[in-house]
């Protein structure tokens, strides 16, 4: 939706810039084996949207095209 | 268990996307025969109704307003703005940014996309790729709407004895339209406000917000 800026929190004083975060964004740290199926289980996520919305999109055009009653 | 955690924002969506489906098509089974035994008709099972053009046509309807919604707001985020807001990127930032902002090409990180690597075409398709993806879902939707919606207008027509219309026709229908407008005007409703409303409302805890504690007019922070 947007950027995501990641702040301390309460950063008094109407910043309109990122500060600095102590969070880790990614695997920092992490067993190679976890990262491994941590990446794997989001690309399941990720393909699992994607078909649904690409089964869903053909199956209901081809419905419209063909006038199936 | 790790597995519902890391992924349990996309699964609690995916889950209630097909619970409203399928309360969808059983509702619109009985409205479709409730139609039909007022004009006479048989009635359908469930089965039969999923693959009929009402019912793709009302699911494609809610979809491609949907991705319109996201896409137009993918666009427009990168150049429009709006102080205090937590949707808005910081007010300094209009427009597309540098490569490094953006941690493309020389500056790439070692364990950035390829694609964001990559010089040419290859790292503009991606640069864009989001936007691609749903202005793509949108006209498919929407096309879609329009050839479902055509099949059920005409056979609302023949149910009420009246002559069918072309696609061509359809597309210039006061049906079609209707059908869009009303569903484009409720997204753009929702993202307006969602856009002025983090200016002075917060829910804590959500990235969606600002932090609780953030002035009401820091911009593009996110709790």
């Amino acid at each position: 939706m947007r950027r995501k800026l990641v702040t301390s929190g309460g950063n008094a004083g109407g910043l309109d810039k990122p500060v600095a975060s102590d969070h880790c964004l990614a695997f920092c740290g992490a067993a190679p084996a976890d990262r491994a199926s941590s990446l794997a289980a989001v690309r399941f996520v990720f393909t699992a949207y994607v078909l649904l919305i690409a089964v869903g999109l053909a199956f209901y055009i081809a419905i419209g095209i063909t006038n199936h009653q | 268990v790790r597995f519902l955690r890391e992924n349990s924002l996309s699964l609690f969506f995916g889950a209630i996307l097909l619970a409203s489906v399928a309360g969808q098509s059983v509702a619109g089974e009985h409205q479709y025969n409730a139609d039909a035994a007022q004009h006479g008709e048989k009635a359908i099972s469930w089965a039969h109704y999923l693959v009929t053009p009402e019912f793709g046509g009302d699911l494609l309807e809610n979809w491609q307003s949907e991705f319109l919604q996201f896409s137009l707001y993918i666009i427009a985020t990168v150049w429009l703005l709006q102080r205090g807001s937590n949707e808005s990127k910081a007010l300094d930032d209009a427009g597309p940014e540098s490569d490094e902002e953006q941690k493309v090409g020389k500056y790439a990180q070692p364990n950035s996309p390829a694609w964001a690597k990559a010089a040419g075409i290859r790292r503009w398709i991606y640069s864009n790729s989001l936007m691609f993806a749903m202005t793509a879902i949108f006209f498919l939707s929407w096309f879609g709407q329009s050839v479902n919606g055509w099949r059920a207008f005409n056979n609302t027509q023949e149910e009420h004895k009246s002559v069918h219309i072309s696609y061509d026709e359809y597309l210039v229908n006061a049906d079609f339209w209707d059908r869009s407008l009303q569903n484009w005007q409720s997204e753009f409703l929702a993202i307006g406000s969602m856009a002025a409303f983090t200016i002075y409302l917060r829910q804590r805890g959500s990235p969606e917000s600002k932090p609780v504690g953030a002035p009401h007019d820091e911009t593009a922070s996110s709790g």
